[in-house]
Parts: structure tokens; C-alpha cells; sequence
């Protein structure tokens, strides 16, 4: 658990979306050929698991808070734009944990998982990173 | 009360596993895709745990979304080994 730092964190949300979106796409190549396959079930899942447009949204805001940085403030627009791009980090950060729910409450309702257990699994998540970015900050561990 | 003209009148070996899957509700090959995605993991138990589970889960979805095509499985199947594969790399990005 030492080890879970909030941009791997990040690193692994984005690879969980590669698998998840890469397996929804196979599917939908059969379900293209055989349409009864894709039930319901698929839609939801789809909806819930797919956050790709949500995660790029968010690095995409990152990425060009550096790039325009404004230059009305000569060196201090750069200092400006690092700044603010800190700040779409927190955000980048504060979004994935709800991710990280919607992820598992879709599982509640796909699956007839009972939602306290998934309720449980993002409430450790959440507290896993909250602990990790209070070490970093702090340098200790708690 | 089950209808067995299919094994009657074309009594090849993929028809007799047909016509017991729907017997079962698609039970038989909906446990058939768990065994093999047990025995997977358990063959892999050199490996990580987490590991064996992302390979195990993914190898399980593509096998499974082939029967679901086929309408031999629910739909539900390759869904929860798409998951799980999903979890399992999200847990070994972030904690490994």
C-alpha cells in the first residue's frame, strides 16, 4: 500500500480505461455481425465503465493551461499557468476518485453486486490516497 | 417437455452440446468459461496473484465473448471478466 502514489493512481485509471474500452470494441465488432449478442447489460456496462472522454477532458484542460499561458505577465505568466495547471491536477485527482465510484457502483448494478460492498471499496480507495498525499506532504507515514 | 427433435435429426456433436446448453438455460458453458477461468489462474500460480488475474480474466473475456457471439452465453459473462481484467490492471499499475 506504501507504495500506491496518486500518479500511478492516475497511470492506472488511464490503463483500466485502455482494457475496458479495447474489450467494449471487440465486442462491438461481433455485435455488429450478431446484434442480439449486445443486451442491455452491454449498454450499462459501456456507459458506466467507459470514462475515456471524462479522463481526456481532464488532461486535455492540464495541457493547455500550460500551453496558453497568458503573456501579459512576462515571466510570471508561466509561473501563472504552472499554477493553475497544479490546480487542474487536484481537479484531475478529485474527478478519478469519482471514477473510481461510478466505476464500482456500475458494478452494483450490472452485476447484482449489493452496493455496500462496492460503497466500501471506493470508500478505501479514497482513503488510500488521501493518506498518500498527506505522506507526501508531510513526509511521514500515518 | 424438452423439445429433442434437434438430436434426432442432426445428432453431430456440436448440436448435443447445443441443445444441452439451452436445456441448462446457457448454464453449461456460462460454468464451463468459470472452470477454465479457474483452471487458468491456478496454472499461473507462479506468477503474481494480481498478475495471474489480469491474464486469467482477459483470456477468459475474449473465450467468452466468442461463445456469447455464438449465443451459447449470457452477455454478463464476458462483462465480469472484462472487469475483472479492468480491476486487476488497475490494481497492478497502482500498487505494484
Amino acid at each position: 500500500m506504501a507504495e500506491a502514489t496518486p500518479r500511478k493512481y492516475v497511470y492506472g485509471i488511464i490503463l483500466f480505461t485502455l482494457v475496458v474500452v479495447s474489450g467494449i470494441s471487440f465486442m462491438s465488432i461481433f455485435g455488429a455481425d450478431n446484434p442480439a449478442m449486445l443486451t442491455d447489460k452491454y449498454g450499462e456496462f459501456n456507459e458506466s465503465m467507459n470514462q475515456l472522454s471524462s479522463v481526456t477532458d481532464q488532461v486535455g484542460s492540464l495541457e493547455s493551461g500550460i500551453r496558453d499561458a497568458s503573456t501579459d505577465f512576462g515571466a510570471f505568466g508561466v509561473l501563472n499557468a504552472l499554477i493553475s495547471s497544479a490546480w487542474q491536477t487536484l481537479k484531475l485527482l478529485g474527478s478519478s476518485l469519482g471514477f473510481m465510484s461510478l466505476a464500482y457502483s456500475a458494478m452494483s448494478s450490472v452485476f447484482g453486486v449489493p452496493a455496500w460492498i462496492p460503497g466500501l471499496i471506493a470508500l478505501l480507495v479514497i482513503s488510500m490516497i488521501v493518506f498518500t498525499i498527506y505522506s507526501a506532504i508531510f513526509q511521514t507515514e500515518l | 417437455m424438452w423439445n429433442m427433435t434437434i438430436l434426432t435429426t442432426d445428432p453431430t456433436v456440436a448440436s448435443v452440446f447445443t441443445a444441452a446448453n439451452s436445456f441448462a438455460n446457457n448454464s453449461l458453458f456460462g460454468f464451463l468459461s468459470l472452470a477454465l477461468f479457474f483452471i487458468l489462474l491456478m496454472s499461473l500460480k507462479k506468477w503474481e496473484f494480481s498478475s495471474a488475474l489480469l491474464t486469467a480474466g482477459w483470456v477468459s473475456f475474449v473465450l467468452s465473448a466468442i461463445l456469447a457471439y455464438g449465443g451459447w452465453l449470457n452477455i454478463i459473462f464476458p462483462l465480469g471478466y472484462l472487469a475483472i481484467a479492468g480491476f486487476a490492471t488497475l490494481y497492478v499499475v497502482t500498487v505494484e
